[in-house]
């Protein structure tokens, strides 16, 4: 089982730390590589092995051209080198996480919306933004690539579950169209992540949230779940608060994610 | 676009290795090979293309230079650069790289202008193998004593015959300046001259001139590149034709561009220099080169921190990380990365 960390922001900023994004008017955060080295190194230190990194929460790297996404950020794409050149020299695996379905609530991002809930936005994003920077992701240094993490948190209501997972298909596909060997992924909440997958949403792993001092539960637990007959031999990420030592299920697990490296100090 | 499908089970395996810990990078856990001290920023000249001896200011104290020394030792230290100013300024140099030499220093280099040796000091240098003297020629008499006073030239050349007199390691280091572009092959007819082996050049470095020095004066800006690259590829036929070994040729590739474009050059696939070296300033401030030696770059200091534990310091690995993704601020110099540009150029 392969301990990691969650690290959304690395210089702080939620939705605009590696990169600008079309929603803020701030300009572009000036990257300074030392930044990123200290967690990771600090990660390591503590015994993670992988990291968890947000790239498009809030938009973040988005172009915007004329209210339809144009391309990624450049700046978003040298943060990719320096993350996995660090990732690479510290020794941690990193899972890739593009889209936060939080971002709409948290940040009224109309984009993350938009990219999830309309078709025409969705293809862009997933040709336009997702595959560009799924082709400059090192296959050597990468756990999996999550094309949107909890997207329940903007669905309304059960109607829109089919939609969300084309829209994560799309976007899987994608991914896969120029890095074959990727696990898509997309983590949710255990209590959610039933209405995703029985809309197939064509994901390689299954990454499962546990909130608050809620454990992971057991792969048999989660087949149980998700009626899901490959969930026997998928694998199989979580996401939790606290050390997953305490996790009675962890041995069920190829990785288990700790949420926030702030906590450990 | 290729639509996903859920893969079989039977291809699950090949995804194993996603889950498999990485280790971290071997670069990132070298042993310290090169310990350089600053033991002094006084000196006996005021070179015109140099600011240091302004600072006049002594580095360490003995005891401390010492405990230094050792622990760079434990930590797999064996070449030692005591660097200045003028390292002959402090009346207990020698007594330290003797001690640099009992503990077991393969190599000392030590950078001097060579006016300030006098007997006792060459038999006491002469019973430490470990020590190479670097003696900084500027070009003919001439040129050499405009920059740094009358008679210098002469009490230089008078150190580098003793030290091959005595059978003391000796090279000649020479700066390439605007106004010794046109004679640069000078040292090398010097070194045949006296029976030196090695020489190195490095460019002007506007760093070690001072911004308040005349930098139009020494600097090779308003030379055309082709002029400056022609004469340095002459100077290494010259060199061959001699006999004499160049040890910073490799960087000759990178010299036009640093000089005219103050474009500095990282050697491709990173600089391990700080992965492999420490130094210790006058104030007893830490960095990891000579060139990544600003307040930011700083990573301890030896008054407050053993050197143990600024080797192993976080601060410590993130300075190697820069260096090694090439995003340190360049440099090019004797001291730099020679021997990755040498492995590259292969």
């Amino acid at each position: 089982m392969l301990p990691g960390v969650s690290l959304p922001c690395f210089l702080g900023m939620y939705g605009h730390d590696l990169a600008p994004n079309p929603l803020s008017g701030a300009g572009p955060r000036h990257l300074d590589p030392v930044e990123i080295y200290a967690p990771m190194l600090r990660a390591r230190e503590l015994g993670y092995r992988a990291m968890r990194i947000w790239l498009c929460e809030g938009a973040e790297g988005i172009l915007i051209n004329r209210d339809v996404i144009s391309g990624v950020h450049p700046v978003l794409i040298e943060s990719l080198a320096v993350i996995q050149e660090s990732a690479a020299l510290s020794g941690l695996r990193i899972y890739w996480t593009l889209l936060d379905g939080h971002s709409v609530r948290r940040t009224n991002d109309v984009v993350t919306r938009a990219i999830l809930i309309e078709p025409e936005h969705t293809a862009r994003f997933a040709e336009m933004v997702a595959a560009p920077i799924a082709s400059r992701l090192d296959p050597r240094v990468m756990v999996a690539i999550e094309a949107a993490n909890e997207p329940e948190a903007l669905m309304e209501n059960d109607d829109g579950w089919p939609g969300c997972a084309n829209a994560i298909r799309t976007i899987a596909g994608a991914i896969r169209s120029v890095s074959a060997g990727a696990l898509v992924t997309s983590g949710m909440d255990r209590a959610m992540a039933p209405a995703l997958w029985k809309n197939a949403p064509g994901l390689d792993a299954i990454d499962i949230h546990a909130k608050g001092e809620h454990p992971l539960p057991s792969r048999a637990e989660i087949m149980r779940e998700l009626a899901l007959e490959q969930a026997k031999s998928l694998p199989l990420i979580g996401g939790c608060h606290g050390d997953f030592v305490s996790q009675p299920h962890r041995e069920d697990y190829d990785a288990i994610f700790r949420w926030r490296l702030e906590t450990e100090a | 676009m290729r639509f996903a499908t859920l893969p079989d089970a039977s291809d699950m395996s090949a995804f194993a290795s996603n889950f498999a810990p990485l280790e971290e990078s071997s670069r990132l856990t070298r042993p310290l090979s090169r310990f350089a001290l600053q033991l002094t920023v006084y000196c006996n000249l005021k070179c015109k293309m140099c600011s240091v001896w302004e600072i006049r200011k002594h580095g360490v104290p003995l005891e401390l230079a010492e405990q230094l020394l050792r622990d760079a030792y434990e930590l797999g230290a064996r070449e030692f650069v005591p660097t200045g100013a003028e390292s002959f300024m402090r009346k207990d140099f020698v007594e330290i790289v003797e001690y640099a030499h009992a503990l077991g220093y393969w190599h000392q280099s030590i950078v001097t202008n060579g006016t300030m040796i006098d007997g006792d000091d060459f038999d006491r240098l002469a019973r430490c193998p470990s020590i190479k003297l670097n003696i900084s020629i500027d070009g003919p008499r001439e040129i050499h004593d405009e920059l740094r006073g009358a008679g210098n030239y002469d009490k230089s050349v008078a150190t580098a015959r003793e030290c091959i007199r005595r059978g003391i390691d000796v090279g000649l280091s020479g700066v390439i300046l605007r106004e010794s572009l046109p004679h640069v092959t000078a040292l090398i007819d010097l070194a045949a001259e006296i029976g030196v082996r090695g020489v190195s050049y490095q460019p002007f470095q506007i760093e070690i001139a001072g911004a308040h020095k005349d930098i139009p004066r020494f600097s090779l800006a308003s030379i055309e590149r082709e002029t400056i690259a022609s004469a340095l590829k002459n100077l290494s036929r010259y060199a061959v034709s001699k006999n004499i070994s160049i040890f910073t040729e490799p960087l000759f590739g990178e010299i036009p561009d640093y000089l005219l474009f103050d474009k500095r050059p990282i050697p491709s696939g990173g600089c391990s220099l700080p992965s492999t070296m420490l130094l210790v300033d006058w104030k007893g401030d830490v960095y990891p080169c000579f060139f990544m030696w600003t307040n930011k770059d700083r990573m301890g200091n030896v008054y407050r921190d053993r050197l143990t534990d600024i080797w192993h310091s976080r601060m410590h690995k993130q300075m190697q990380m820069l260096a090694l993704s090439e995003r340190c601020p360049g440099c090019l110099a004797a001291c730099s990365d020679v021997r990755t540009y040498a492995a590259n150029s292969h």
